[in-house]
């Protein structure tokens, strides 16, 4: 990477700092720490050691001490310090409710690491990411979300270790999580039982289904609608409040000193507001994505779910666009609907190296057992042509959400780069509409 | 000074009744008479017996009725076993068998069915009886004399003499026709055994007495309303009209009944329970509660039905909801109803009022399993005192957690001035 492309990617990861997204600054880190690949991205791997080292959950250890850069005279232990105390004195005004100072503490932090970044040569062209007042309101809400997590977690309340299962509506969510249960992995104790819409069950929380459908609500939105959303909602006031019952009802329902399996299609997008709180310090977290082929998905929504077509193949876009991108820098696999029905050891097998856990034969069978190829009702073969004879107006939104579901089946190092251009193009034809 | 009441009732007149024909004439009494008998009498026969008329010099045709091939029974139309006797004092429905214990020469000569009557029947189509001041001396000489009685309904009120003369019965009927005239108001005369005369002797001072009485109670305005053709009549023509209608009794507890109606019908209304009252008579569910007060009011035992709603009022269960706010068990629950700790319960019911935060638990809450009881009042409250504690010290935790982060803070800033300052790259100014 030349400096150019560095100082890009320092700028993402400056982004992605104030955005809350510490485990994929952590993942940087490891990344050059374990990989010669990166061995001449000094300025990268510099800049995400800093941000690493001023992320919330190093700042709040008790035996802080800021990384050293001895190549670099300008960020002396002394500099980071004083950074750091601003950054805890924040925190301390959060603890202590004192919201206006909190802003304030939270400001001179910003001031100070953007001075910081400009007295180095390296970093002179991303200091101003944190100058913006925006971005300070960014971080602010970020490590807002990160303290609910973090309080919880002193006070012993916050879940130890997670599977979150994404997946679009009617692609085999409620399937996958029932296996999951089947091979003991603890679930709701309010779970939605099971309609003729669902003959499995849908292994969700019947409380933070309303959970979520009263935040929806709230915001006049549907989770239909979702797509819709940008991509930070969540620093909002009131999905702060959100995500802050979220944990609490998360707590009420499930046993969280046991791995348990969490699922709503609608985390799809939703769980964006829960990403400052998953950090390896805080809670174990995994996330399972499935994906089925859109049409079939489509066929099978608009049959259950009073929606239109449209809606729903642009909301499988959104969803597997949203969910591949949160889930990306965490520990996850992605299986398909025809998969899991189909060659469910395959599934079973990628869990067990995953969890580094062995099932027993009983437990295997049990989970075997759950799931009933015959359900698989709406197959794309049968179902496409007459979709799209139905529906010619959705051939190309159709078309791209097929590539996507190529794509995305077996992800591979570029899949940044296919996600941006693939979610261009449909933004182009959102924009069309 | 003679009044209305005293000129009418000189006037009215009184009818022998004989159910049976006597053998001679000169048996008849004075005055008009009806004839009821079996058998067949043919009223010229009768009237030319030489004596008749020496006897009743000023008697007309007209004043002597004879029913022929007739007997009184219980109901009009009613087929009866009529036997004849060798002894015709005997003639009527009672079998031999009845008889021959008491009377062993009595033979049967014939027994026919006869198309029955009653007396009230009779007494209806009697253009003399047709004034309510017009009574009757009734003479029964044949058939069951308790039957002849009884099918004179309410007209033996106006009767002034029973005779049994000539009447030659069991001693088992005789005996229960004694006590039925006993029970009506009539008793044995004290100067001939055969003969019962009302009780009450019907002086023309009494009936005035009583007329006037009458006149004091009856309601000509509710009986004009009842019979709208009456409208123009005076109240003493209106007293007649009544008792001259055979169902006079029926038509004083209408009477009664629409004073009643008129004079409280909205105090009626007030306590009248209409809902009770449409659960007892599903098919009135649609009338109005004026309609409903009017249909129980028209049902012969509204009575009763009055104490089956009041029985079902004191067994029906007061909802809590229906509770006024005066009500002690209100305001007994008011005092002892653990308000905020059903809100801590129910945080969705929060900004419930108390009085709706009851009917909320009593209707849902304590069908949702929420245990108000006492014992467990305390243990939530203990439990609630246990975790603030928990809380407050996981609180003091998290501050003294932060505290030390900040005073560890401190001390690497301070130990790093003091180095810096002592290696001489800043100076204590800075």
């Amino acid at each position: 990477m030349d400096k150019t492309d560095q100082i890009l990617a320092c700028r993402f990861l400056a982004n992605d700092y104030l955005c809350g997204r510490w485990q994929k600054i952590f993942n940087t880190v490891c990344s050059f720490k374990y990989s010669s690949l990166y061995a001449n991205c000094s300025i990268l791997s510099d800049f995400a050691q800093l941000l690493f080292t001023l992320s919330p959950a190093e700042i709040l250890q008790k035996d802080w001490q800021p990384s050293s850069f001895s190549q670099r005279t300008s960020l002396t232990e002394l500099h980071l310090r004083y950074c750091a105390t601003h950054l805890l004195g924040a925190c301390n005004d959060l603890a202590c409710r004192n919201d206006l100072q909190y802003c304030y503490k939270l400001q001179l932090f910003c001031i100070s690491l953007s001075e910081l970044l400009k007295t180095d040569a390296d970093f002179l062209l991303i200091g101003d990411v944190f100058s913006l007042s925006e971005s300070c309101t960014s971080l602010g809400q970020s490590i807002r979300i990160f303290y609910l997590a973090y309080s919880r977690h002193l006070r012993e309340s916050f879940p130890q270790r997670m599977t979150v299962v994404l997946g679009m509506h009617r692609s085999g969510t409620s399937a996958l999580t029932g296996l999951l249960g089947n091979l003991g992995i603890s679930g709701p104790t309010d779970a939605l039982g099971a309609t003729e819409n669902n003959l499995l069950g849908y292994w969700e929380s019947t409380s933070l289904v309303t959970s979520s459908d009263r935040f929806l609500d709230s915001q006049k939105s549907h989770w239909s609608q979702l797509y819709h959303w940008s991509s930070g909602w969540w620093k909002s006031a009131a999905a702060l409040d959100w995500i802050d019952s979220y944990w609490d009802d998360m707590q009420n329902v499930y046993n969280t000193n046991q791995h348990f399996v969490l699922k709503d299609p609608r985390l799809c997008i939703l769980f964006e507001g829960m990403i400052p709180c998953l950090v390896d310090s805080l809670l174990q977290v995994d996330f399972l994505l499935i994906l089925r082929s859109p049409v079939e998905v489509a066929i099978s929504l608009c049959k259950a779910e009073k929606i239109s077509p449209r809606d729903a193949i642009n909301l499988w876009i959104g969803s597997v666009f949203r969910a591949e991108s949160m889930s990306r820098p965490y520990t996850r696999n992605t299986f398909t609907y025809h998969q899991l029905l189909n060659t469910p050891q395959t599934i079973l097998d990628s869990l067990g190296l995953a969890w580094n856990q062995s099932f027993n034969e009983s437990m295997l069978n049990q989970a075997r057992s759950f799931l009933q190829p015959s359900l698989y009702r709406t197959k794309v073969d049968s179902v496409r042509e007459s979709f799209l004879e139905k529906h010619p107006d959705l051939a190309n939104l159709l078309a791209l959400a097929e590539t996507i579901f190529e794509c995305f089946q077996y992800p591979t190092s570029e899949i940044l780069q296919i996600s941006e251009s693939l979610n261009c193009q449909w933004i182009e034809l959102l924009a069309d509409r | 000074m003679q009044n209305a009441f005293e000129a009418h009732m000189a006037s009215s007149q009184c009818m022998s009744v004989l159910v049976g024909c006597p053998s001679s004439l000169t048996q008849l009494p004075d005055g008009p008479c009806l004839i009821i008998d079996a058998e067949s009498i043919q009223q010229e026969k009768l009237t030319s017996q030489e004596c008749f008329f020496a006897h009743y010099p000023e008697i007309s045709f007209d004043d002597l009725v004879i029913i022929n091939k007739t007997v009184i029974s219980e109901f009009d139309h009613q087929i009866i076993d009529w036997h004849t006797f060798s002894d015709k004092r005997f003639d009527g429905p009672s079998k031999l068998s009845e008889l021959s214990e008491q009377f062993p020469n009595l033979r049967l000569i014939e027994s026919r069915k006869i198309e029955g009557i009653t007396l009230s029947t009779i007494f209806k189509n009697q253009k003399i009886l047709s004034d309510p001041l017009s009574s009757f001396e009734l003479i029964l000489r044949q058939g069951d004399p308790l039957i002849a009685l009884q099918s004179a309904k309410e007209w033996l009120a106006r009767c002034t003499r029973i005779s049994l003369r000539g009447l030659v019965t069991s001693s088992r009927s005789l005996e229960s026709t004694e006590a039925f005239l006993g029970a009506s108001g009539f008793c044995k005369s004290s100067v001939d055994s055969y003969v019962w005369i009302p009780e009450l002797e019907m002086s023309s001072l009494h009936l005035s007495l009583i007329r006037c009485g009458l006149s004091a109670l009856f309601n000509a305005d509710i009986y004009r309303e009842l019979y709208p053709e009456t409208k123009e009549m005076k109240d003493v023509e209106l007293i007649d009209h009544w008792l001259s209608r055979t169902n006079f009794r029926e038509i004083a507890e209408e009477i009664e009944k629409n004073i009643r109606n008129s004079s409280d019908r909205d105090g009626l209304l007030a306590l009248f329970n209409a809902n009770i009252y449409r659960k007892l008579y599903p098919e009135t569910k649609d009338m109005a509660e004026v309609e409903l007060l009017d249909h129980w009011l028209s049902q012969p035992d509204f009575r009763f039905i009055s104490k089956t709603m009041n029985d079902i009022i004191q067994r029906k269960a007061i909802q809590i909801s229906e509770l006024t706010d005066q009500d002690p068990a209100l305001q007994l629950l008011q005092h002892i109803f653990p308000f905020d700790l059903y809100r801590s319960q129910r945080p969705d019911l929060s900004q419930f009022p108390n009085r709706e935060l009851i009917n909320h638990f009593w209707e849902n809450g304590q069908h949702e399993g929420i245990d108000l009881s006492e014992s467990n009042v305390q243990n939530i409250l203990d439990d609630d005192k246990s975790s603030q504690v928990n809380l407050l010290t996981s609180r003091v935790n998290e501050l003294e957690h932060l505290l030390s982060c900040a005073n560890a803070q401190l001390s690497c800033m301070q130990k790093l001035i003091v180095g810096l300052r002592d290696s001489g790259v800043i100076n204590g100014q800075d």
